[in-house]
C-alpha cells in the first residue's frame, strides 16, 4: 500500500474554528478536528448539519471565510498555497461517482497521473491496471462508465482518486445513490482501503460500517460538532440528546437482517449541495 | 473631399438624426405593423404546415416536408427578390410593397413555425393520446382536445423567440424599398453624411425595443422549460 | 410572362464565382465567429462580475439588432474608431469587413451556444477534476470542454447554417458574393424569378446539407437526453 509511510498517530487534518455562510446561511459555525494517520473518522448528522462542506473545506473546493486547515502538510487556507499540488495528496470520493463520461475506466483511472504527475503513459497505465483490479475491476477498463452499474462506477471513482497516491480519502455519502445491494461491493473496497492504513474522513450513515471500520465518529448538527468520540461509544453511550435522537431515527429504519443501509437523507448530499 | 482628411478631426454631430426623429417614428411604425402581420397570417400557416407534415397521407407531408425545408434552407433575402421582384410584378397588378413584404415574411416565418408546432406536438408523450383515446374521443378530439393545449403551451417559447427573429428580419425588407425603420434611417443617413450617428441611433432604437422582448422570452423559457 | 432560364444558365460560372465569396465570407465568419464566441462565452461565466457584465452587454446588445445594421455600423464606425485611435485612416476591403462583421454578429449567438454547453456539464465534473490536482485550465480544457462539446456541436451546426444564410445580408456592404452577383446580372438581364430561383438552388447545394445534419443532430441529442 502507497502513501502510508510515516507514523501512524501524526495529525495529517488538522481543522481549527472553520466557518462558513452562504448568504444568510450559517453552515459552518467554529468546526475545530484532528485527524491522526491512519484514522477512519465517520462524519454524521442530518441534512444539512454541514458535512458536505466540511468535507470540500477540507480540499478547499470550497472556502472557508474563517478557520484554519492543515492536511498532510499543506495549510489548505494559506493564500500561497498551490492548491492544486496539495489536492493531489486529497482524493475525494462523492456521492455522484462523477466519472469522466467521455474517458474509459482505464482513462478515467490514467488521467491524474497522466495530466497531474506527469507520468509516463505506460507506468499510468499499469498502475490504473493494478488499482482496478483491487477494486475488483480489471475486467472493465474498456468499459465507458455509463455500461456500468452504480457500485462499479463507485469503485472505479475510489481507484480513480488512490490513482494520486493520496494521502488522505474523504468519501461525501459514497453509497447514498446506489441501490441497496450494490452498497455492499463499494463498503466491502472502503473496509480494505481502511485496513491497509488509509486515513478516512467518511461522510455516512451506514451504521454497519461506521460500526465495523470507524475509530471515531463525529456528529454534526446546525454547523457544529455536537459530539464525537470513538465509535463504540456515541453508538452506545452517546452524551448528547441530539446525537441519540438522530441515531435513534437512523436505527428505525434498520433493516431485518440488521444490516443499516438506509440514509435519511433520502441520497441527497446535505449543506454541500448548496455549491 | 478626402475621406482621411474629413475622418482625423472627426467630430460627432447627432443634429440630423435627431431632426430626422419623426422619419424614423414613422419608419418604427411601419417595422411594427410588418411584424404583427406577419405573425398574425404565419401562426395559423405554420400550424397548417405542421398538421400537413404529420398528415398520413404521404404527398401532403412530403409536400410540407419539401416546403418548410425549403424556406429553411434557403437565405430569408432571396426569398424576398423572389417575391419582391418576381412574383409581385409578374402579377401584373400594382400590389402594395407593405403586402408583398408581409408575404415574403410570411411565407418564411410559416415554415419556422410549422418546424416549431410539429417538434412540439411530436413531444407530447404518447400517453396522452392514448388516455384521450381510451375515454372515448375520436383521434380529431384527442389532438385538438389533449394533444395541441399542451403541445402549444409547449411552444410558446420558441415562438416568442421566433417574433423576436422575425421584428428584426423586417430590416431586410428595406433593400426592397419598404420604408421601415432602417430604410428611414438609411436615408437619414444618406442626406447628412452621418452614417455612425445615424446608424447607432437607429441601433439603438431596435435594442430598447428588442431587448425587454428577449428578457421575456428567457423568463418564458425558465417558466415553460420542459424537463428532458 | 413565360419563365426563360437560358440566359441565367448561360451565366453560371459568374454566379459560382459569387457561390466562392459566399463561402469564404462564411468562412472567415465561421472562424471569428467561434473565436469570438468562446471568449465572450468565457466571460460571461468568468467569476469576477464586470467581466460577465460585459459579455452579457456584447450579447445581448448584438442580439437586439438586425445584421444589416450591424454590417453598416461596422463599416463605417470602424475606420473612424481606428483613425482616433492611431492617427492613420484605413481602407477595410468589403471582404474583410463582411467576415468581420458577419463574424461578429454570429460570435453573440455562438456564445450562448457555447455558454449553455458549458453549463449544461455538471458540476461535478469540475469538482472531481480539482480533487485530483489539476488546475482550472486543465479541468476546463480535459473534462468540461470535450464533454461541452458534445451539447455544442448540434446547435452550433445550426448557427453555421444560419450565418451562411445571413451571409446573403454581406452584399448590402459590397461583399463579392452570390447575392451580389445575383443582382448585378439581374440588372442585366431582368429576368428575376429565374435569377433568384438559380440562385436559390446553388445556396441550397450548401446550406441543404447542412440542414440535413443540423436537424439530425438535434434529433439524436433531443433523444439521447
Amino acid at each position: 500500500m502507497m502513501a502510508l509511510e510515516g507514523t501512524r498517530g501524526e495529525p495529517i487534518v488538522v481543522v481549527e474554528g472553520l466557518h462558513k455562510s452562504y448568504g444568510n446561511l450559517h453552515v459552518l459555525k467554529g468546526v475545530s478536528m484532528t485527524v491522526v494517520r491512519g484514522e477512519v473518522v465517520v462524519l454524521i448528522g442530518p441534512s444539512g448539519s454541514g458535512k458536505s462542506t466540511f468535507l470540500r473545506c477540507l480540499n478547499r473546493l470550497i472556502d472557508p471565510e474563517k478557520g484554519r486547515i492543515v492536511v498532510a502538510g499543506h495549510e489548505m487556507t494559506n493564500a500561497r498555497t498551490d492548491l492544486p499540488k496539495a489536492r493531489r495528496q486529497i482524493g475525494l470520493v462523492s456521492q455522484h461517482f462523477n466519472l469522466y463520461p467521455h474517458m474509459t475506466v482505464l482513462q478515467n483511472v490514467m488521467e491524474g497521473p497522466v495530466t497531474v504527475l506527469k507520468l509516463p503513459r505506460d507506468e499510468a497505465r499499469q498502475r490504473a491496471h493494478e488499482l482496478l483490479s483491487r477494486v475488483g475491476l480489471d475486467d472493465k477498463v474498456a468499459s465507458y462508465p455509463r455500461q456500468l452499474s452504480g457500485g462499479q462506477q463507485q469503485r472505479v471513482a475510489i481507484a480513480r482518486a488512490l490513482a494520486m497516491d493520496p494521502a488522505v480519502m474523504l468519501f461525501d455519502e459514497p453509497t447514498s445513490a446506489l441501490d441497496p445491494e450494490l452498497t455492499g461491493e463499494v463498503l466491502d473496497v472502503m473496509k480494505k482501503l481502511a485496513d491497509d492504513g488509509m486515513t478516512m474522513l467518511v461522510v455516512s450513515h451506514e451504521m454497519h460500517f461506521a460500526s465495523r471500520v470507524a475509530d471515531r465518529v463525529a456528529m454534526f448538527d446546525d454547523g457544529i460538532i455536537v459530539e464525537e468520540g470513538p465509535t463504540e461509544q456515541i453508538f452506545s453511550r452517546a452524551k448528547e440528546e441530539r446525537t441519540r435522537r438522530f441515531l435513534s431515527q437512523l436505527l428505525s429504519w434498520e433493516t431485518e437482517d440488521g444490516a443499516l443501509t438506509s440514509n435519511p437523507d433520502d441520497g441527497r448530499a446535505g449543506a454541500g449541495s448548496i455549491n | 473631399m478626402n475621406p482621411g482628411a474629413m475622418l482625423a478631426t472627426y467630430q460627432f454631430d447627432f443634429g440630423p438624426v435627431i431632426d430626422g426623429f419623426p422619419k424614423l417614428m414613422a419608419g418604427l411604425v411601419v417595422t411594427v405593423a410588418l411584424a404583427v402581420s406577419t405573425m398574425a397570417v404565419s401562426t395559423p400557416f405554420g400550424l397548417a404546415f405542421a398538421f400537413a407534415r404529420l398528415s398520413r397521407i404521404r404527398l401532403v407531408s412530403f409536400a410540407a416536408h419539401a416546403y418548410v425545408d425549403l424556406f429553411r434552407a434557403t437565405p430569408l433575402l432571396i426569398q424576398i427578390f423572389v417575391i419582391a421582384f418576381g412574383i409581385g410584378p409578374a402579377l401584373g397588378i400594382k400590389v402594395d410593397l407593405f403586402v408583398l413584404g408581409v408575404a415574403a415574411l410570411s411565407l418564411n416565418v410559416a415554415a419556422f413555425l410549422a418546424e416549431i408546432f410539429r417538434g412540439a406536438i411530436q413531444s407530447i408523450e404518447r400517453g396522452q393520446r392514448e388516455a384521450a383515446i381510451s375515454t372515448g374521443m375520436t383521434e380529431r378530439q384527442a389532438m385538438l382536445r389533449v394533444v395541441l393545449p399542451q403541445a402549444l403551451r409547449r411552444s410558446i417559447p420558441l415562438v416568442a423567440a421566433m417574433w423576436v427573429s422575425l421584428f428584426k428580419d423586417t430590416a431586410l425588407l428595406a433593400l426592397v424599398g419598404v420604408s421601415e425603420l432602417y430604410l428611414q434611417g438609411y436615408l437619414i443617413m444618406l442626406d447628412s453624411f452621418r452614417q455612425v450617428e445615424t446608424m447607432s441611433v437607429v441601433a439603438l432604437i431596435y435594442f430598447v425595443l428588442t431587448y425587454p422582448q428577449s428578457l421575456l422570452i428567457e423568463r418564458l423559457f425558465q417558466r415553460y422549460r420542459v424537463r428532458d | 410572362m413565360k419563365l426563360d432560364f437560358g440566359p441565367v444558365l448561360d451565366n453560371l460560372p459568374f454566379l459560382v464565382a459569387g457561390l466562392q465569396g459566399t463561402l469564404t465570407v462564411s468562412a472567415g465568419a465561421i472562424i471569428v465567429g467561434a473565436t469570438v464566441g468562446l471568449g465572450i462565452a468565457l466571460l460571461r461565466i468568468s467569476p469576477s462580475r464586470p467581466l460577465r457584465f460585459l459579455g452579457g452587454l456584447y450579447v445581448d446588445f448584438i442580439r437586439s439588432v438586425p445584421l444589416l445594421i450591424i454590417l453598416v455600423l461596422f463599416v463605417y464606425a470602424v475606420p473612424i474608431v481606428i483613425e482616433t485611435m492611431t492617427g492613420h485612416s484605413i481602407r477595410i476591403d468589403a471582404l474583410l469587413a463582411g467576415m468581420l462583421g458577419l463574424g461578429l454578429y454570429a460570435a453573440a449567438f455562438l456564445a450562448e451556444v457555447f455558454r449553455s454547453g458549458i453549463l449544461a456539464v455538471p458540476s461535478g465534473q469540475r469538482e472531481a477534476g480539482l480533487s485530483t490536482g489539476m488546475t482550472n485550465r486543465q479541468v476546463f480544457l480535459r473534462v468540461v470542454l470535450p464533454q461541452a462539446a458534445r451539447k455544442i456541436i448540434p446547435p452550433a451546426t445550426s448557427s453555421i447554417l444560419t450565418l451562411v444564410k445571413d451571409s446573403a445580408v454581406t452584399f448590402a456592404i459590397a461583399v463579392p458574393e452570390l447575392m451580389a452577383k445575383a443582382g448585378s446580372l439581374n440588372n442585366g438581364l431582368q429576368r428575376p424569378i429565374e435569377v433568384f430561383i438559380v440562385v436559390a438552388v446553388i445556396y441550397l447545394a450548401v446550406t441543404y446539407p447542412l440542414l440535413l445534419i443540423s436537424d439530425r443532430l438535434q434529433r439524436s441529442a433531443a433523444a439521447g437526453s
